[in-house]
């Protein structure tokens, strides 16, 4: 069987749009979350907050923000990730040889901004007439396919693409996917990701669904009131070993193995139970060939919202048994919010930057574990875990229960 | 340019369910509607059979019905039931879906623009993602398997039939229950206005197909409906060769190592210049048939590439006009994205 390692990363994200600030600002428990201003607040009763992605201010590839603007913004935030993916791989930006590397993006709704961009720039109505040949053009760039073909056709990226939309567990879905094309042997190079911008749209669902934090997410903690509308993109350069070690590429991490399953519970609502988280992160342990002993944290989808928390708590302590007391559980939405289709392929970047420097991320307002879980784990690293990151599982739970969990590994020649 | 995204498999098609305004027998899809025109595009009765659980239906939007309806046809079909109740994490849902949600996304940002936040049904806010229905039908049916909606554009139904097949080479299931939907609407027909799209567009229509090893098929006395053998995708991105020339390529590729005179390209016509086609394949003497449903029937859009399948097996099983004495047929999508995908299938029986 193939090994399939990352050897590139890049990173649109509210705390920074570059890999090492991204993860200085993460280590140093710098938060992301502020007031939002992509909307008009007093339409929302109550606090808004956001973690809201200002990409012009932090990326100066005029040749890449040019060329994806009249695309969604996820296109182009996922432009500029895999941009900064490829360069940091040490590949040519806009490869000139034919080839079959792919690209696999997640996304919730990754073109809905399209949507309202036609909404408002010809405030439409309830009812209201036919689009005019203008506006039907534009929502011709509504079309998920458009998130990676056109960047595939920008990059010149010969072999699959595909887009996942399976929302908040979308990244991990694409880098398990691409995962599995690697070592079937169709490409030595898949991109894997996920984006999703900031719409009216995703931010009035939370709302509605009263599912916002009422300041700061804090995942897992017992005052902990909910989660923070985010936004974003980050992608992976995953490579088959052998071809990575012929270019002398540099190696992030290993990706093992990944598990996939469905709480078939509820449209919105996670299984209390935990019944498809437990099943995904089993999968994906089985699939690693790695037990629970031997792995050094768990990266969640800490959400911060009252059921999610509390139904991945319940999945962990079916997963790990007893050995949850000592378990590390690390939650960066705190900083982040909730990047959505991103969110995961965010969080995988963070378990590589962890296993690649043996740093471990800490966990930001999350004081107390809420009681009702009736379980404990570790809220902080222990020291016996800094310097010794060896595997991390992470998760991802997204609307319709499509859960994944994808484990991350150090690379270790073998 | 290195080829080794091919991949030689042998999953067997073991059952098909299907709905449309024609009804849900898909042979009789086939020639009823090429003998009567289309009176109406809409299909009205989404669950025939009423296999779907009363309670919430309001909520979810059209594809996500018919989705679960033919998902549901074939599950009885082929008897799969009691093998969900007993391994339901061994069987996986995969939607090749495109625009299912386009309708849902205009209501629900026009309702939160012009009446406000607090007017905007919560419970509409699932259908706004794409991943809706194949995750409806978990719950309807208890699947917990992996659950897989995937884009692909006009090559979205092949895409959910590929990543269903290696997830039962890589043992994640024991079966794949892969669906696709095309439904009308005014914001989808604006996208085709959008596109330029000259051809028209096909009846409302829901397909489905049930993927396993041979085995299983087998094991249970049955025989497969085809088997599918090879399948293949790829982006074209090499503008100084065109569309149709590239395909000529793939196709001549592929006759290296396989016996085929038949090739349905279902799934992007419409972005296929068709008589310049036919004269790449004349002047290079590759000699092959190239059936294009999409001419009669309209543009299936991202449930081609199921329908292309389906309508092979109709030649197979020598239910269509056509005929072939071959085993092998290319069933071909392409996007407007260049996104393209073919599947070899092989005859069941």
């Amino acid at each position: 069987m193939k090994r399939v390692v990352v050897t590139g990363m890049g990173i649109v994200s509210p705390l920074s749009c570059n890999k090492e600030i991204f993860w200085e600002k993460l280590l140093n428990g710098q938060s992301a979350v502020r007031d939002l201003t992509k909307l008009d607040p007093s339409s929302y009763k109550g606090t808004t907050r956001s973690a809201e992605v200002h990409l012009e201010n932090e990326y100066r590839n005029t040749e890449v923000l040019d060329y994806f603007k009249p695309y969604g913004k996820a296109v182009s935030y996922a432009a500029a990730a895999v941009d900064m993916g490829l360069k940091d791989a040490g590949l040519e930006e806009r490869i000139t040889h034919k080839n079959n590397y792919g690209i696999i993006l997640g996304t919730t709704n990754g073109n809905q901004d399209i949507v309202e961009r036609i909404v408002d720039e010809w405030n439409l109505e309830m009812k209201h007439d036919t689009l005019n040949s203008t506006a039907a053009k534009n929502l011709t760039y509504f079309r998920p396919i458009e998130l990676s073909a056109s960047i595939a056709k920008f990059y010149n990226l010969g072999g699959t693409n595909m887009v996942i939309p399976t929302a908040c567990a979308a990244g991990n879905y694409a880098i398990g996917t691409a995962s599995s094309m690697i070592r079937e042997g169709r490409s030595p190079i898949m991109i894997a990701g996920g984006a999703d911008p900031f719409t009216r749209s995703c931010y009035t669902v939370f709302y509605r669904l009263g599912a916002m934090a009422k300041n700061d997410c804090r995942p897992f903690d017992e005052d902990r009131t909910g989660m923070v509308v985010g936004e974003g993109a980050a992608v992976l350069i995953l490579e088959e070993l052998e071809h990575a070690l012929a270019r002398g590429a540099k190696i992030y991490g290993e990706i093992k193995g990944y598990g996939l399953a469905c709480d078939a519970y509820d449209p919105t609502a996670p299984d209390p139970e935990g019944s498809g988280a437990t099943l995904s992160m089993n999968n994906a342990l089985n699939a690693s060939n790695i037990d629970i002993d031997s792995i050094t944290y768990v990266s969640a989808h800490g959400t911060g919202t009252k059921a999610n928390d509390a139904h991945e708590v319940k999945a962990m302590s079916n997963v790990f048994g007893k050995k949850i007391d000592s378990l590390y559980v690390n939650g960066i939405k705190s900083m982040l919010g909730h990047c959505m289709g991103a969110a995961s392929a965010i969080e995988g970047i963070s378990a590589l930057l962890s296993l690649y420097n043996q740093q471990v991320p800490r966990n930001y307002n999350t004081d107390k574990i809420d009681e009702s879980f009736n379980k404990t784990f570790h809220i902080q690293p222990s020291s016996k875990i800094e310097n010794n990151v060896e595997n991390v599982l992470s998760n991802s739970f997204a609307f319709g229960g499509n859960i994944c969990s994808v484990i991350f590994s150090k690379y270790e020649k073998k | 340019m290195k080829k080794n995204n091919s991949w030689d498999i042998d999953i067997a098609i073991s059952e098909i369910g299907f709905n449309s305004p024609y009804g849900t027998e898909i042979n009789t899809f086939f020639s009823e509607a090429e003998a009567n025109p289309v009176r109406s595009l809409i299909l009205d009765d989404h669950d025939p059979q009423e296999y779907l659980k009363a309670k919430g239906q309001r909520f979810l939007n059209k594809a996500t019905l018919i989705y679960c309806n033919t998902a549901f046809d074939a599950i009885h079909g082929r008897n799969l039931t009691k093998k969900i109740k007993k391994a339901p994490h061994r069987v996986g849902l995969y939607d090749g879906t495109e625009l299912s949600n386009l309708d849902d996304c205009f209501v629900f940002d026009l309702t939160a623009k012009n009446q406000g936040p607090d007017r905007v049904s919560p419970m509409k806010s699932p259908s706004t993602i794409a991943n809706a229905a194949a995750s409806q039908m978990a719950i309807q049916a208890g699947i917990k398997g992996p659950n897989f909606s995937v884009c692909a554009g006009m090559a979205g139904s092949l895409q959910a039939l590929d990543i269903a097949s290696m997830h039962l080479r890589q043992d994640m299931i024991d079966y794949g229950v892969v669906a696709s939907t095309e439904i009308r609407n005014d914001y989808q027909k604006a996208i085709r206005t959008g596109h330029q799209n000259k051809l028209n567009p096909s009846a409302e229509l829901g397909i489905s197909m049930i993927l396993e090893h041979l085995e299983s098929v087998e094991e249970d006395g049955r025989m497969p409906l085809a088997i599918l053998k090879k399948m293949y995708s790829e982006t074209h991105t090499d503008e100084t060769t065109s569309l149709e020339t590239h395909l000529y390529e793939m196709l001549s590729e592929i006759a290296d190592s396989f016996y085929f005179d038949t090739v349905i390209i279902s799934g992007g016509l419409s972005v296929i210049d068709t008589s310049s086609f036919e004269n790449i394949l004349g002047e290079n003497n590759l000699d092959i048939t190239v059936l294009y449903p999409e001419s009669t029937f309209g543009d299936f859009d991202n449930v081609g590439g199921m329908l292309g399948i389906a309508y092979g097996i109709s030649i197979f099983n020598d239910k269509n006009d056509y005929k072939t004495d071959h085993d092998n047929i290319v069933v071909l999508s392409v996007d407007k994205t260049g996104t393209i995908i073919y599947a070899l299938i092989e005859r069941g029986n």
